[in-house]
């Protein structure tokens, strides 16, 4: 009982980075309908930007936020302006592969700025160890789950209430139509961009904490993403969190219990064959929208 | 057509370019023979962060062997092609050195998949591979490969004795665990003769955890590993997982309570780096001589170093160093025997399976081959954190575990 | 010249169904095959005639995923795993069993097509991104399956596989195994070609379409999705087998998830859904990739200033740029541009 305990807590707690790191892929899908695969090398990018900034640099934090804020918002703009401005109204999959080609884009700069092995940040967080019961848990997994929770509110409020919010759902169900209903559809998208970017920047900022900051665990923690993304379904806020908390607790479970019966390495695919068996029961993730397709 | 402008000015550039670069390319040695050495490194994808210090020390290496006149009556060149941790770029990438000019007399290779991929090509292209990756299919004679890192398992066999001998004070017998990265780097050290290695000794396994490539919660793990009351573990992990595994025994209180192993490629500096104090009492059985001791043991390293005001990772420098003080060494062997003219991947081959007890300039322990050895080292250094201090604990023999090797017990 | 002239019609079935439609088509494909098995065994050396190889192995591969994104309409990123799939088959069968080539080579492709049948299965309900999902899940499952294949596999080790052996002749050189590659290469792609005119074919294109209305017009679509993840698997799992023979030795690390989704990308930028766009994407893949290896080093020596591994990530950095260029530039690929070109030599000089 006390592993079962310690499993699902810390399952959980893990799955709130993923989710956090997921929001940033429902916001762009929601706004534009690109599934973006760019999403491991931004991740991994933010979080070298901020290493640059504050132990390269020596700035404050304060002002390497704000620094890295209006880098974001460049790239975001130069994104929308030279590679999905030109793409609009193309297919989805070419606009897809153009976010991979972006992917490389960034891979690579990372590796001709910032080449060697992973940088580390200084200590923000105390880190302490509660006991709660026979359950462990570190101040560290605590302030992950609570950005997880505080950004979870935010975006349920902006996509819900916020006119701004409701523009950029239209503009993901139809750009023409939001288009004639006088939204500039390209303000949109640097929008999306930005707000995405940002939240990847949060979660590669967490992700650091935990493995340094590293070009490939981070590329690799920004695909598991995806998978969170579809379990959850690709246009729900909600899923991505609840898929992120779920398969955080997949990959504990998996290694706690079947691990020692097949010689480990399930922790990598127990949570696709559950997703597999997901699907199938609900073809669009647990909380996509159900597409009724007309002819 | 606006569009078809751009193309064709795109297009038009894009040639420029290239034909720029191939102008540029045609630069090289006049008089003296040049003895070119391949590298086929992995500057980008999954491997690339930890390759990227060979970069440097590539260069450094080439240019201090040529500057001390290393191999006389013949200069050296460095060839290299990025593998990309990508096997059908680095396939190409090999035969575009082998069919290059001045073809490369050996080729210095970064990967256990690659390189395994690429035995048959190299015995083929008949061009010596001193490959920093180990697998048993690229030590089978008559392969061409020569490993520079002595098997996994071997440097668990090390790892054992050292534990035994020296750290291991209570009575009765220890208890063993794996606890290892769950790809073909971790897993390689798990094999028969491991198993067989332990009984011998009367120790007993009584867990085998696998940490994923990425692992982002090891709470699973880390407990079974409590609950077996493990006293001591081996495994291959690089420093950003293990690290991750250390964070989660402090959270459920078992730091300290374990001895942890490790094969050489756990980078001791990076580990410190990321977890601080969790570090003590990590140990590794090393082929990369102590940073701290190149002055005395490999001046010339620290030279070059220091020369062209290096930053990178000190580790992987003196790692990839070796590797470039083995193949020169061979070439410089193959100059005397055969004239520095006639140097070709035979005539290095020839002297790989003569060299013998080579310090491979102090960079790690000593170097032997044979015509029927592909490993090259039968000792490794024992090294471990102490008070966030990478201390080196001296050389220990490497027992022979690879199936039918000579310590295996019967 | 390729296109019949303007106001030239069709006037007989057997006129509309041709394959070399003018006579310039039928000089171009002669060209063509002098140039394959001709002139390039003659000129090419042992590193043009290796990226030839890899190249035309990459070419039946594509070939499958072109059936199956190109014309079913199905995103698949599982592409190396049947790869892996039929490579590791290949090597199993030869190295255990010590079946020679012409027995291995269609078992791999069998047992490949069997798991594109497995893998269909899910299409009857899931649809777009979460199918391609689906064939990432079974990417991982196939590598983990792999790793823990205990000694069928050799887990870590990797497993030999022997030169290819057909009627006494062993492939066991560069150039020899060129003709075996390149003819299969070319009987891959006529088949390919067939069966994309075949009632399989149009079928395809009706699901890629619009399924449903495909539904509507009497198409069993679960059937046809199911065929077209066969077909792509066992082109896949023909690639693997030749990897495989052609290697010498495979380990799992040679199947890298990235490679499904270049394959996947280079299909788009050579053009969805066309055979000749298909092969263009496969070359112009690995010949970047080549221009890439080749540029490293040369502009490390050019300038100085960067470090080497900067250049790596320099090289990283054009290879992505270029792609997005041909992106933005020719959305539908480069084969539409083609079409364009000929259509418009074609309507010269009336354009209408």
């Amino acid at each position: 009982m006390e592993f079962f305990l310690q499993l699902v807590v810390s399952g959980f707690l893990t799955g709130s980075v993923y989710a956090l790191m997921a929001l940033g892929i429902v916001i762009i899908y929601k706004a534009s309908s690109v599934f973006n695969f760019a999403h491991g090398s931004i991740v991994a990018f933010a979080g070298y930007l901020m290493w640059h900034l504050l132990v390269n640099l020596q700035l404050s934090f304060f002002f390497s936020v704000l620094i890295s804020l209006v880098v974001i918002a460049v790239i975001s703009f130069l994104i929308q302006r030279f590679i999905l401005y030109p793409l609009t109204g193309q297919s989805v999959l070419t606009i897809i592969m153009a976010t991979l080609a972006l992917a490389e884009v960034f891979s690579g700069f990372i590796t001709l700025f910032w080449p060697g092995p992973a940088r580390t940040y200084p200590k923000f967080l105390p880190s302490s160890v509660f006991q709660l019961g026979t359950v462990f848990i570190t101040s560290e997994e605590l302030v992950n789950f609570a950005i997880c929770v505080v950004a979870f509110i935010i975006f349920m409020f902006f996509f819900r209430k916020s006119k701004l919010g409701l523009t950029m759902r239209g503009t993901a169900e139809d750009h023409q139509l939001a288009r004639s209903e006088g939204v500039k559809v390209d303000r949109i998208f640097v929008l999306a961009w930005f707000i995405a970017i940002v939240m990847a920047g949060i979660g590669g900022f967490l992700m650091a904490h935990m493995h340094g900051v590293n070009q490939e665990p981070l590329i690799a923690m920004g695909m598991k993403s995806l998978t969170v993304v579809i379990l959850g379904g690709m246009e729900s806020i909600l899923g991505a969190v609840i898929g992120g908390l779920a398969i955080g607790l997949l990959e504990a479970l998996g290694a706690g219990y079947l691990d020692p019966l097949v010689g480990g390495g399930v922790e990598d695919v127990f949570p696709f064959i559950i997703l597999l068996a997901v699907l199938l029961i609900k073809p669009y993730g647990l909380f996509g929208y159900k597409r009724i397709e007309r002819v | 057509m606006e569009k078809k402008g751009k193309i064709t000015s795109v297009v038009t550039v894009l040639v420029l370019w290239f034909a720029i670069l191939l102008c540029l390319g045609q630069t090289g040695y006049a008089g003296e023979p040049v003895i070119a050495i391949g590298h086929l490194p992995h500057f980008t994808g999954a491997y690339g962060a930890t390759q990227a210090p060979f970069a440097p020390a590539q260069e450094d290496a080439i240019e201090w062997a040529n500057s001390v006149n290393y191999v006389k009556g013949a200069k050296l060149k460095l060839v290299w092609v990025d593998g990309g941790t990508d096997p059908s770029k680095s396939l190409a990438g090999f035969k575009k050195m082998a069919a290059g000019n001045p073809a490369p007399v050996v080729i210095i290779g970064e990967s256990t998949g690659i390189g395994t991929a690429l035995v048959k090509m190299h015995a083929k292209a008949k061009i010596p591979d001193v490959e920093g990756g180990m697998s048993l299919a690229m030590i089978k004679p008559p392969s061409w490969t020569f490993v520079q890192p002595p098997p996994y398992v071997n440097q668990f066999g090390a790892w054992v004795d050292y534990y035994l001998k020296y750290i291991w004070k209570g009575p009765g017998k220890p208890k063993f665990a794996w606890l290892t990265w769950d790809n073909p780097f971790g897993r390689s050290p798990m094999t028969k003769e491991a198993d067989l290695y332990l009984k011998s000794k009367g120790i007993e396994i009584v867990a085998r955890e696998f940490i994923p490539n990425v692992p982002s919660n090891t709470i699973a793990q880390a407990m079974r590993l409590k609950r077996s009351g493990a006293n001591f573990t081996f495994g291959g992990m690089y420093p950003s997982a293990l690290s991750v595994v250390l964070k989660d025994m402090e959270k459920i209180g078992m730091t300290g309570t374990v001895s942890i192993g490790m094969s050489y490629a756990t980078n001791l500096d990076e580990l410190v780096k990321y977890v601080g104090p969790l570090a003590n009492g990590v140990h590794i059985a090393s082929i990369v001589t102590l940073v701290e001791q190149w002055p005395e043991k490999s001046p010339m390293v620290q030279k070059m170093y220091d020369k062209k005001k290096r930053t990178t990772n000190k580790w992987g420098y003196g790692n990839c160093w070796s590797k470039f003080a083995i193949a020169i060494e061979a070439v410089r062997i193959a100059a005397e025997k055969v004239g520095p003219d006639k140097v070709d991947g035979q005539a290095v081959y020839n002297a790989l399976i003569s060299m013998k007890n080579f310090d491979a300039w102090g960079t790690s322990p000593p170097v032997s081959f044979s015509k029927t050895g592909r490993v090259a080292m039968n000792s490794v250094e024992i090294q471990a954190v102490e008070n966030g201090k990478v201390v080196s604990k001296g050389y220990a023999d490497a027992p022979d575990l690879l199936p039918g090797g000579k310590d295996v017990p019967k | 010249m390729l296109k019949k002239p303007c106001g030239t019609f069709d006037e007989t079935y057997a006129q509309d169904m041709s394959v070399i439609r003018t006579p310039y088509r039928g000089g171009l494909l002669i060209l063509l095959f002098l140039f394959l098995f001709v002139i390039t065994p003659l000129i090419a050396d042992n590193y043009a005639l290796g990226v030839m190889n890899l190249i035309g192995i990459s070419v039946i591969a594509m070939m499958g995923l072109n059936i199956l994104t190109g014309y079913c309409g199905q995103i698949s990123i599982g592409h190396v795993a049947f790869i892996a799939v039929g490579a590791y088959t290949s090597s199993i069968l030869s190295q255990h069993l010590g079946w020679p080539f012409w027995a291995t080579f269609p078992s791999a492709i069998l047992v490949s097509g069997l798991m594109g049948m497995v893998i269909g299965l899910p299409t009857l309900r899931i649809k777009g991104f979460y199918i391609a999902i689906s064939t990432l899940a079974f990417h991982y499952i196939i590598v983990w399956a792999i790793l823990h294949g205990g000694d069928l596999t050799k887990g870590v080790w990797g497993l030999p596989c022997e030169f290819p052996e057909l009627f006494g002749i062993s492939f066991n050189t560069e150039k020899k195994m060129y003709y075996l590659i390149m003819i299969l290469a070319v009987i891959g792609t006529v088949l390919a070609f067939n069966l994309v005119r075949s009632k399989f074919g149009r079928g395809f294109v009706a699901v890629r379409d619009n399924d449903i209305a495909a539904e509507f017009m009497g198409l069993n679509i679960f059937r046809l999705k199911s065929i077209a993840f066969i077909i792509c698997a066992m082109y896949a799992g023909a690639a693997g087998s030749l990897y495989a023979h052609y290697l010498g030795m495979i380990t799992v690390e040679q199947f890298p998830l990235i490679d499904s989704i270049w394959y996947l990308g280079f299909l788009i930028v050579g053009g969805l859904g066309s055979i000749s766009g298909a092969i263009f994407g496969v070359v112009f893949y690995r010949l970047i990739a080549q221009i890439v290896l080749f540029a490293a080093p040369m502009i490390s020596e050019a300038l100085p200033f960067l470090s080497v591994s900067g250049v790596a990530g320099f090289t990283q950095m054009l290879f992505g740029l270029v792609i997005i260029l041909f992106l933005v530039l020719e959305p539908r690929g480069a084969i539409h541009r083609w079409q364009l070109t000929l259509t418009s030599f074609r309507l010269w000089p009336f354009p209408y």
